[in-house]
């Protein structure tokens, strides 16, 4: 390999390339396990001991029709492998097959369920990101004082609140004591249903604001007590500028990378919030199939969250980088 | 000297009790749910599936010290069976993913090389799954109950046992007592258990610790959704499930006594973890 250079910013070239190369390697385990999931949710119903068409027909008649449905729908006549390649190359054509309880296209149940559990996401989503941000950034100016001390101890008794206590204490104070939000359903149109979307992004989102804050916190603590942000105050740069530019701005590192596990958490955790609410969404999609053994859409459901979960995190660890530059340097630097 | 060293004795004591003070609390209460859980039927005033449907949704009385639920069964009499299941579950999970996770971490730590890279591999792969959705799967295979998600949830902690250890482990292998074994002629497997593994286990057992609250979560939140502990059977997080019926026409006990119990566990678990990561030292902090 080429001798060590004395400094390394002469050659833009260099770190950008191996920014790709790193980028690359992160993108193929990516696809890798994935692909590996998507084997093992396949593969999961030999588990099962008996023969497929009985543990597919659980609970159903088993009269011919049925039995040559779930035939076709599977191509249980094939060998393993071959069912697997049909299935896996179905899939990423977007066709996951026959639901067994709806007599549909599991995409199309999916796809009809996908706005709610979007929605519930990206509203908590949002009310974590600002909520958490907020008292983070806050408890950490006003780091020592009674304001500090009280954001901390409500963080941690928030972040002890699973997110099924939370819709209960919810729905007992906001819709039945004070009435002011529905406890059921998702309403019509589009800013109805963000109405009902309220009470349960909410008691999706508790707990994880207490995570964001507490890291939120002590990242910007860290930050503080850097030397750069000393030397920005001496130069009289507003305090505002100083928070946003030179803390805030540092400490979105760590923010981001907890945030990311959060989201993928959200996906799992929907599911519980969407029960409790009765929300028509993908969660409560996966567990009423799961009641109904429309095992179908049970596999489609689980690979879809696997794969935004990995996709997520893939995500997070790629944009590292790009929001704070210092870790392009990689393990070379430090 | 024997003046001066007199009076700052039990000064430090003082100290040192008023800083544990929550620890003991949660020591103790989590005492009482596991005495609570082992002698359920002398505990339990009622029997927790005796149905009085004279006395539904009855708000605390001297007879029902928490109420009753929607079919007259005495709430408290049922948050002491739930507190079975509530806690073996978890138990199982911690127990087996720590061993499965230890082994395996020492394996791979300790090998290094092809093992290392092969079972971590295995650990990534396994941390695609949430472990609430692994439970899922298992329960659409293999039914609901207590057994086929506890075995799923085993499985989906392991990596988090797993991966701590084999990080432990490999800064360890290198360590001077370990060479001084060698020297003297010990086999590696011998070593690797009997020396390194007592080094290791301190951090892995607050990483247990704090794994206990994230499970007990996770398996009242399946049994929340249906698909856990079935029915009449009491389950704190089926009795939230069927709580939430009530809670509508503004009986809020059913629901929100079991809600308490999780909180109340989880945080007493956490601050006994916080203990003792604090006692035993974060080398990773």
């Amino acid at each position: 390999m080429a001798p060590p250079q004395a400094s390394g910013a002469k050659d833009p070239g260099k770190p950008v390339l191996a920014g790709l190369k790193l980028a690359a390697g992160k993108i193929g385990s990516f696809i890798f396990t994935v692909f590996v999931s998507s084997v093992i949710v396949f593969f999961s119903r030999w588990l099962v001991p008996g023969d497929p068409i009985s543990f597919l027909l659980r609970g159903r008649s088993p009269n011919p029709e049925a039995i040559a449905e779930v035939t076709a729908i599977y191509g249980l006549d094939k060998p393993p492998l071959e069912q697997y390649w049909n299935w896996i190359t179905g899939v990423l054509t977007g066709d996951f097959g026959r639901s067994l309880q709806y007599r549909q296209d599991v995409s199309e149940v999916i796809l009809g369920r996908l706005p709610v559990t979007l929605g519930l996401v990206v509203m908590s989503g949002i009310m974590i990101a600002v909520l958490g941000l907020a008292a983070g950034i806050c408890a950490s100016l006003l780091r020592g004082t009674w304001a500090d001390r009280a954001i901390i101890a409500s963080m941690s008794g928030l972040a002890a609140i699973p997110s099924f206590v939370g819709a209960i204490v919810l729905i007992a104070i906001f819709a039945v004591q004070l009435g002011m939000f529905p406890s059921f359903g998702s309403g019509t149109g589009f800013w109805d249903m963000i109405y009902h979307l309220i009470l349960p992004s909410l008691a999706l989102a508790l707990s994880f604001i207490a995570v964001v804050g507490r890291v939120t916190r002590s990242a910007m603590l860290e930050e503080f007590s850097r030397e750069h942000v000393e030397v920005a105050r001496s130069r009289g740069v507003t305090p505002v500028a100083v928070v946003i530019r030179h803390v805030l701005r540092n400490a979105l590192g760590p923010i981001l990378t907890v945030s990311g596990l959060l989201v993928a958490g959200l996906l799992v955790s929907s599911a519980i919030v969407e029960q409790a609410f009765g929300l028509a969404g993908l969660g409560s999609l996966l567990v009423s199939s799961v009641d109904r053994l429309d095992f179908p859409v049970v596999q489609a459901i689980v690979l879809i969250v696997v794969t935004a979960f990995v996709a997520i995190n893939t995500l997070v660890d790629l944009l590292g980088p790009v929001i704070d530059p210092r870790l392009k340097a990689g393990e070379g630097a430090r | 000297m024997s003046i001066q060293a007199a009076p700052r004795l039990p000064l430090k004591r003082q100290s040192l009790h008023k800083t544990r003070w929550g620890l003991v609390i949660s020591i103790g209460f989590l005492a009482l749910v596991l005495i609570a859980a082992i002698f359920a039927p002398l505990v339990a005033p009622f029997s927790p599936a005796a149905v009085d449907l004279l006395r539904v949704n009855s708000g605390p009385t001297p007879q029902h010290w928490l109420g009753t639920d929607a079919l007259g069964r005495d709430i408290l009499s049922r948050m002491v069976y739930g507190s079975r299941t509530a806690l073996t579950g978890p138990i199982v999970v911690v127990l087996a993913s720590t061993i499965l996770g230890l082994l395996s971490g020492l394996w791979a730590g300790w090998a290094g090389g092809k093992i290392d890279a092969i079972i971590s591999r295995i650990f990534d792969i396994v941390l695609a799954f949430p472990a609430l959705l692994l439970a899922i799967l298992a329960v659409a295979l293999f039914g609901k109950g207590l057994i086929a998600p506890v075995i799923a949830m085993s499985i989906a902690y392991t990596p988090y046992i797993g991966r701590l250890t084999r990080q432990l482990v490999a800064t360890e292998k290198n360590r001077q007592y370990v060479a001084a074994y060698k020297v003297q002629g010990f086999s590696a497997p011998w070593i690797a258990t009997r020396a390194v593994m007592p080094n290791v286990l301190g951090v892995v057992g607050s990483q247990t610790t704090q794994n206990f609250g994230y499970v007990l979560v996770e398996l009242a939140a399946l049994s929340f959704l249906g698909l856990g502990i079935q029915a009449p059977k009491a389950d704190w997080g089926n009795m939230i499930n069927e709580g939430q019926a009530a809670l509508v026409s503004g009986n809020f006990l059913p629901a929100l006594i079991p809600s308490i119990a999780v909180v109340l566990v989880v945080v007493a678990v956490n601050s006994v973890g916080g203990w003792l990561s604090d006692k035993l030292g974060d080398p990773f902090a």
